[in-house]
């Protein structure tokens, strides 16, 4: 059961990443659009993510539920050690899931929407900046082992944690790659100016997420981070490495075909391939700690809540995963696009 | 303030934030399907206009109730996490399904809001949005059993402070899951639908949208005054609960202090948490050990058996079920005269009428925090009963009352602007202006 339960669990980051990942880069974008620019994303943004942002974001909830069930003792570590940054990330998405209703909800149109937008945009960046830094805490080597705080100042404990310029840099990076899904993704669903507008955005932030890519490295070498060690040790990171690289052809050219599915699609396996090769690679010593690791094993639940959970999650599946293809689908997004004006 | 005082209130604050949301994500999908079905079987244009108008009020609801539940979900890790290192798996089954429920909901909520026109078949649309109510309904019976086993813990052997041979399944049905349940799935029903129909009747009674508001208003009250009446029957079951399972909760409530056979039922009254006694409250002689037991002279534990370090906090308590029962009593009462109502006519047009159940708008609401916090204060100072402090539950992180003040301004400046929001749609459909 213990498979089962680590293929959601590895799912639901996937998913989470791919599909709210894909929703919180719609407000970054409109963040970062010109004013006469900013209507193209709404209108683009309620037809496309309207009918299913929210089920996006539920596979945040289904990973640390199963975090909680499954791994309490590595749970435990991230909410006591991580509790600023999360509480943070919290902020983000209650601003980011409000405002994008309420603008929509809001009986009249006027001055309130200028509110709407800005929560929602700043939230949405927040929100995904706080997901890279505690992602990048969790790795950074920062963390303190639960055997170990005794002593520990406060800032050793729950501030140097997270900021520590590994994790900012994840942050950032995290900001560059969500808006490149969200404008991967809605380049592939629209036409005309609209279509051009995207691809612009997604060429930029390509380029940002390159740049950040390559800060990160430079940051782990400098700091001799151990998981750049565990990285540059192992000959199936270099082939990803390539892999990655090599994906970014086929995007590339499907994009400007105007090609609808293929883009995200490959996108989705450049993400596929780099968290399921990360796993390989650490597992099950998924948190870095000061000259160590913990294992998301140590302290695990007993095998008989395993049991219970893992035919919970496929009892889940049964009826999620149609449900949620047919959505996709009614809502055309899965169709390929008619035609480019 | 202290990490536990803060930590408290935040959750408090939460609690008593989401609740109102959840409740409404519970019921009211109920309420705007059963006015979508009336406009599919009659084709009368206001039953249409009343489902949009429903919807978008739903659709406000749900996310914020969502975004809180989210939340809240990760803040049971942040303020209590030994809680949720030891709990976490045992009552986890009741939050992976509930997870499930939500997920279904979001999707079918997805097909519902924006399928009125790509959805080919007008039964299947209507048919998500059915389905929206059901996952809503089972998210919030799930919940409330997680709830309730910190209530009545089972499904572990607790050894030498180890839980051992942990059985979710078993603490998913602990004993206290049912009762608390249907309590709830109640409450939430008469809540909102007596704060629905109170503002609907009102907006009617003002010649506003006449014919509109009094469909919502029957709509909303069919429901509520079933609830209504139903509820002291289930209230009376959870009392006979508490009083075996939880003897110092049920003293809380009462303000029982002292061990007695035959005991009264007092109504109101002002505690003295230092004299021990309860000033200027009416007795009903021996009724107390009636309800909780069955018997007029069977014998209900006071706080005097109870060691004083694990009393509940007296006073507070025992106001919040005088206000719980209060409420509930005064909308029972509002539930028969409803469908007395729909005999005689003419009176919901009188101001009598109408004015009453304006007033009772917020009492459902105050009647479901007040009952949750009967809950919650009663089992003080178990966060498991019997098991657990909730004082050694509580996270290590200093200054937790700046977490506290945070999530303070976020939940009263999302409260504000909700109510604005529905505001403004109110008088966008007094205007006439349905979309």
């Amino acid at each position: 059961m213990i498979e089962i339960v680590l293929a959601f669990l590895f799912l639901s980051v996937l998913f989470y990443l791919v599909f709210a990942g894909a929703d919180f880069g719609v407000g970054i974008l409109e963040l970062f659009s010109r004013m006469k620019n900013k209507r193209i994303t709404k209108l683009a943004a309620y037809r496309i993510i309207g009918p299913v942002w929210e089920a996006n974001h539920i596979w945040l909830i289904l990973c640390i539920v199963i975090l909680w069930i499954a791994f309490p003792y590595y749970y435990n570590i991230i909410v006591t050690q991580l509790h600023i940054p999360v509480t943070l990330l919290l902020v983000g998405i209650i601003g980011r899931g409000t405002a994008f209703v309420f603008r929509h909800y809001d009986a009249y149109r006027g001055q309130s929407q200028w509110w709407y937008d800005v929560v929602f945009q700043l939230s949405s960046l927040v929100s995904v900046f706080f997901v890279g830094v505690c992602a990048g805490a969790l790795v950074s080597g920062e963390m303190i082992h639960p055997n170990d705080v005794a002593g520990k100042t406060f800032l050793d404990l729950y501030v140097y944690t997270w900021l520590n310029p590994f994790a900012i840099l994840m942050g950032y990076f995290m900001i560059a790659l969500t808006a490149f899904i969200a404008a991967v993704f809605l380049s592939g669903d629209t036409v005309g100016q609209e279509y051009r507008f995207y691809l612009a955005k997604a060429r930029r932030t390509n380029i940002y997420l390159l740049v950040f890519g390559g800060l990160i490295f430079i940051e782990s070498y400098i700091a001799q981070r151990q998981i750049l060690q565990l990285l540059l040790d192992n000959p199936l990171f270099f082939i990803l490495f390539v892999v990655v690289g090599l994906l970014f052809i086929p995007i590339w050219r499907s994009l400007l075909k105007g090609n609808k599915m293929l883009p995200g699609f490959v996108m989705a396996l450049q993400l596929f391939l780099i968290l399921f090769v990360w796993s390989l690679l650490a597992f099950p010593n998924l948190i870095f700690v000061k000259n160590a690791t913990v294992s998301i094993l140590d302290n695990a639940s007993p095998d008989s809540v395993f049991n219970v959970l893992g035919f919970s999650l496929l009892f889940a599946a049964v009826f999620v995963l149609p449900g949620l293809y047919h959505l996709f689908r009614t809502f055309g997004l899965l169709k390929a696009r008619k035609s480019r004006g | 303030m202290d990490t536990l005082e803060a930590a408290r209130m935040q959750m408090a604050t939460s609690m008593i934030f989401h609740i109102v949301f959840a409740a409404i994500g519970m019921v009211m999908p109920f309420f705007m399907v059963a006015s979508h079905y009336m406009w599919l079987k009659t084709n009368n244009s206001k039953f249409l206009n009343l489902t949009k108008a429903w919807q978008k009020g739903v659709a406000i609801f749900f996310v914020v109730g969502a975004v809180s539940g989210t939340m809240l979900s990760f803040e049971l890790g942040l303020l209590w996490p030994t809680f949720m290192l030891y709990a976490g798996p045992i009552i986890g089954m009741p939050f992976s399904l509930e997870g499930t429920a939500f997920f279904v909901e979001a999707i079918a909520f997805g097909f519902y809001l924006y399928g009125w026109d790509s959805i080919k078949s007008k039964w299947f649309h209507w048919g998500t949005g059915l389905i929206v109510g059901i996952s809503g309904f089972s998210s919030g019976i799930l919940v409330v059993a997680a709830n309730g086993w910190m209530n009545a813990p089972s499904g572990f052997d607790y050894v030498d402070g180890q839980y051992l041979n942990v059985d979710p399944v078993k603490a998913l049905f602990n004993d206290a899951w049912f009762t608390q349940a249907l309590h709830m799935s109640l409450a939430a029903i008469v809540a909102v639908g007596f704060s629905a129909g109170g503002l609907h009747l009102y907006q009617a009674y003002k010649r506003r949208n006449v014919a509109f508001h009094k469909v919502a208003f029957r709509i909303s009250l069919t429901f509520a005054s079933i609830a209504a009446i139903l509820i002291p029957i289930s209230g009376d079951i959870s009392a006979k609960d508490i009083a075996e399972r939880q003897p110092a909760k049920l003293a809380a409530m009462e303000a029982h202090y002292h061990t007695t056979k035959g005991a009264d039922l007092l109504l109101g009254g002002i505690v003295n948490e230092e004299k021990k006694e309860v000033d200027y409250a009416v007795h009903l002689p021996k009724a107390l050990s009636f309800l909780a037991f069955g018997d007029f002279d069977a014998e209900v534990i006071g706080l005097d058996q109870i060691p004083e370090d694990e009393h509940p906090p007296v006073a507070l308590t025992h106001y919040c079920f005088q206000i719980m029962v209060g409420s509930g009593s005064f909308l029972m009462v509002l539930g028969i005269l409803f469908l007395l109502s729909t005999k005689y006519k003419r009176w919901q047009t009188r101001p009598w009428f109408v004015y009453s159940f304006l007033i009772a708008t917020p009492l459902g609401f105050i009647a479901l925090e007040a009952g949750w916090l009967v809950t919650e204060l009663g089992r003080q100072p178990w966060i498991i009963n019997g098991i657990m402090k909730t004082k050694d539950a509580v996270t290590s992180i200093p200054g937790m009352q700046y977490s506290f003040y945070l999530y303070f301004i976020i939940y009263s400046t999302l409260s504000v602007a909700v109510f604005w929001l529905m505001n403004r749609q109110i008088v966008k459909i007094n205007n006439n202006e349905n979309d």
